[in-house]
């Protein structure tokens, strides 16, 4: 299995300017690879939330690429927003989902 | 217009609160009991809708859209907000901005006895979580809704609007 933070390693070198929204246990790690830390954003305690405000984000900012590493346990939480993700449909919306195997 | 249509709360009032206050999403669960309002403001050119799975994500992807620079709105019942507590804890209040929400207040009745625990527990919910609130019940307290969007573009926390007219008009 590929570790998260060879993923943000990769990730990194083709960030360009993307709103980048970590979360969860693995998330955490996202703040040794960011070189642009002022585009970085937590969004919120809310238990399985962070997915629903990262797609606001999305839908509130257009003409951003937005990126979030969310987790699957935060994710299991709330499954039903992926069909709210499907029926807007962003183009600049870019959902990882890491597994901690938690 | 007759005492009977005063009487009633029109969607049509209500969509002409959002537009007035520089309404430009609805965040909300499509139902059976209000399809004319949902229909209504899907007619909007000026409005978006974001319809959602689940009450708790209303307030998050608000919070999202407030970043953007966006007006929400959160179009619930009062069963949802309950069910949406972490969220509003969370979401809307830990992050300070202004929000409008909207809910259906089912069960209730200004006439004889509440009965159902939705409508009972509904302002004790607000209360706890300090969100101030209005009732609405027909087009004469159209005006209200104005009144909580300018309460809560001043304090910056989410200010509720509750429908006591959700089965008049709203379904057709």
């Amino acid at each position: 299995m590929i570790s998260a933070a060879d993923v943000f390693r990769v990730f990194q070198t083709h960030r360009d300017k993307a709103i980048v929204i970590p979360t969860g246990t693995s998330g955490r790690h996202w703040r040794d690879f960011s070189t642009n830390e002022k585009r970085d954003l937590t969004m919120g305690g809310a238990m399985g939330q962070t997915t629903a405000a990262a797609l606001g984000i999305a839908l509130g900012l257009p003409n951003e690429q937005v990126v979030l590493f969310d987790a699957e346990g935060a994710l299991l939480m709330n499954l039903g927003i992926l069909a709210t993700i499907a029926g807007k449909q962003p183009q600049n919306f870019y959902h990882f989902l890491l597994d901690n195997e938690c | 217009m007759s005492e009977e249509q005063a009487a009633i709360l029109r969607p049509e009032t209500l969509v002409e609160e959002f537009k007035k206050n520089g309404v430009t999403h609805v965040i909300t669960i499509p139902d059976s009991e209000t399809n004319y309002l949902y229909e209504l403001m899907m007619e909007q050119p000026w409005l978006d809708i974001i319809p959602t799975s689940r009450e708790g994500e209303t307030f998050s992807i608000a919070l999202g859209l407030s970043v953007g620079g966006k007006v929400p709105v959160c179009l619930i019942q009062n069963t949802g907000m309950m069910e949406s507590g972490d969220s509003i804890r969370g979401m809307a209040l830990d992050s300070g901005f202004p929000l409008v929400m909207v809910v259906g207040y089912r069960g209730w009745t200004r006439h004889g006895v509440i009965t159902d625990s939705a409508a009972r527990y509904t302002e004790p919910f607000l209360n706890a979580f300090r969100i101030n609130y209005y009732l609405v019940e027909s087009n004469e307290d159209g005006k209200r809704i104005s009144t909580a969007f300018e309460e809560a573009r001043a304090t910056k926390r989410p200010v509720a609007v509750l429908i006591g007219d959700e089965y008049h008009g709203f379904n057709r």
